[in-house]
């Protein structure tokens, strides 16, 4: 098994950002900002030296939590500083980009990379169809459609058009060719029957974030019956699971210092006030909305949603077996993990990649 | 019209430069030529009625020019789909004088897939769960059994292609499984004048799956030919 650290690069004073998404920007000093991202860089180097096999960028907007809302910059300033470790773009929120502009950022990554580019494609979460006004109920049909331009265009030799249902360009001709031929490594990323399908009939892997283990079993085990019906076999590189982790030198220091998290209110994540969620789930569910029933709330904002609890916490041998469920029980054979937790500043989470390197990383190897 | 001696029927609708129709698919796709002859004088031709009178692909093409010089048409815009746009793609070859503007939707004669099942709705469709089965069933033979009649050899087609010199669009179903996936870049590179264009989410039958995307790229290349790539619409939300 393969280990992957997520490029966060969370601002450093995230701890105290409000519950609610997006953040503003009044909260960015420029002097930290760019603090943060050296910080952020530092760690993407130290977990290839200690390692990790995979650096992943994953495309987050209007927050400093995982503050990379532009993935494939992110990914090209650290493979100039990571130099052997593949740079996963896990990923590009499709719905809301060009897909030819992700075609050509791919390529252009694939080649500054020499051929270490992994290719992600996921929806979003349902706050980021807010980001660059994509009609939520339009989310699912543009990723399906962005995936199969995006693929088109990678590997197709000449210049074509495109007539879609929701793209529509009459000159294509990505410049430069993928390195990897005849596409570099793509995971699509999502807990949806469809696109877990078009994965397994594409021969492309398949990523999974956040679930617990049962859960992320159930569409592991869809996929690879899937993927059998269509004649292949994925490898262990074509499975991948996305947790948040964290790593103390003993169980009990782990927990004591999520408890105590909890008890500070910090194990939120990003959250929308009630109405809007509301309204963005019954648009992607294809639900009646009665807006007389929608009113500002609370003066709080009345916010729902958040992260759910860390997947991964321990000390070493817990976090061990527990990543090692995924690997038996779901077929990862990728661990892509998420070290910023809110609370940790830049050291802390150099001490946590290096006791990951030392006691966990060579055990899952073994997998 | 009653058939001609090759056995193809014809019809005529609308007004304006003139437009000759081989839609020779499984499927009764008259939207295609109700939407052209909205600007066009479009002279629709049916295929062969019979395997046994049709002769060759290129028969077929010299039938297919003499019904549009009895219509009294000198230069005209060529379209074909599916066994239709092969037609048209001889035709273009024998008579280029007499093409001023080619589009071929679904041609299989350059790279076509191994053993491709033309009387199989699943081979002709994106999704066939979604699409009605043609409602003749000797038409569908009938095409499947010229197709058979007809196959050219790859390499042989592949050499004319420096020759298709009128300007010319080539539109393919992303999911098209008659042909290999290199169709339609063979033909962008080979003929001089070529765009190419894939339409979303449908097979070979694009007519039949996305009859407006269709519709909407070939008149606009009729209209525009190699400058349809250029945008016209605009994208001012609140003047």
């Amino acid at each position: 098994m393969k280990a992957s650290y997520l490029g966060a690069m969370g601002y450093a004073l995230r701890r105290d950002f409000p519950a609610t998404w997006p953040t503003p920007p009044a909260y960015n000093d420029p002097g930290l900002s760019v603090q943060s991202y050296q910080d952020g860089i530092e760690e993407c180097e130290f977990a290839e030296e200690m390692g990790f096999e995979w650096i992943s960028f994953s495309e987050h907007h209007y927050s400093g939590r995982i503050a990379t809302g532009t993935p494939s910059v992110m990914a090209a300033a650290v493979a100039e500083r990571c130099k052997k470790a593949r740079m996963a773009l896990l990923g590009h929120l499709l719905p809301l980009n060009n897909p030819v502009r992700i075609a050509e950022e791919l390529a252009l990554l694939d080649n500054i990379t020499n051929g270490r580019l992994v290719m992600g494609f996921l929806r979003g979460t349902p706050n980021e169809d807010q980001v660059y006004n994509v009609n939520p109920a339009e989310g699912r049909g543009r990723m399906l459609e962005s995936m199969d331009l995006i693929l088109r265009a990678l590997t197709e030799t000449q210049p074509f058009a495109w007539e879609g249902r929701y793209y529509q360009y009459r000159t294509v001709s990505v410049w430069p060719r993928p390195v990897q031929q005849p596409i570099p490594p793509a995971i699509v990323a999502t807990r949806s029957d469809d696109a877990v399908q078009y994965a397994a009939t594409h021969r492309l892997g398949l990523g999974v974030s956040f679930l617990p283990v049962d859960d992320v079993a159930t569409i592991t085990g869809k996929y690879f019956k899937w993927c059998e019906e269509a004649g292949w076999t994925p490898q262990p590189d074509e499975v991948v699971f996305r947790g948040s982790i964290y790593l103390a030198e003993t169980d009990e220091k782990a927990w004591d210092w999520f408890h105590r998290q909890e008890d500070q209110g910090r194990a939120r994540g990003m959250a929308m006030r009630s109405s809007v969620a509301q309204v963005i789930q019954a648009q992607r569910t294809g639900q009646e909305i009665d807006y007389s029933h929608v009113f500002a709330g609370s003066a709080s904002g009345d916010i729902v949603g958040g992260s759910p609890a860390l997947t991964f916490v321990g000390g070493p041998d817990s976090i061990t077996e527990q990543i090692k469920a995924y690997h038996d029980r779901c077929g990862a054979g990728v661990i892509d993990l998420f070290f910023q937790q809110p609370s940790l500043d830049h050291r802390d989470i150099m001490a946590e990649i290096e006791l990951f390197g030392r006691e966990v990383l060579p055990r899952i190897r073994e997998f | 019209m009653p058939p001609t001696q090759s056995g193809m029927r014809y019809s005529e609708a609308g007004s304006g430069k003139p437009v000759v129709l081989l839609d020779w698919t499984p499927w009764d796709t008259a939207a295609l030529a109700h939407a052209l002859a909205t600007r066009y004088r479009v002279i629709s031709i049916e295929p062969p009625d019979a395997v046994e009178r049709a002769g060759s692909a290129r028969d077929a093409a010299e039938a297919v020019a003499g019904i549009a010089e009895a219509a009294g048409l000198e230069r005209y815009t060529l379209i074909g789909a599916s066994l239709g746009a092969d037609v048209a793609f001889r035709l273009a070859l024998l008579r280029p004088g007499a093409i001023d503007t080619l589009a071929l939707a679904s041609p299989t004669c350059v790279a076509p897939a191994s053993q491709p099942r033309r009387d199989s709705v699943d081979t002709m469709l994106a999704h066939p769960e979604d699409a009605a089965p043609p409602t003749d069933a000797g038409r569908t033979t009938l095409l499947a059994a010229l197709a058979e009649q007809w196959s050219p050899t790859n390499s042989g087609v592949v050499s004319l292609l420096p020759d298709l010199v009128c300007a010319t669009l080539v539109v393919f179903g992303q999911e098209d499984r008659l042909v290999s996936r290199e169709a339609g870049g063979i033909w962008k590179e080979r003929s001089p004048n070529c765009s190419l264009c894939y339409v979303y989410d449908a097979g070979h039958a694009i007519a039949v799956e996305r009859p407006d995307a269709l519709a909407s790229v070939l008149l606009d290349f009729v209209e525009r030919r190699e400058t349809f790539i250029v945008e016209q619409h605009s994208s001012i939300i609140n003047p």
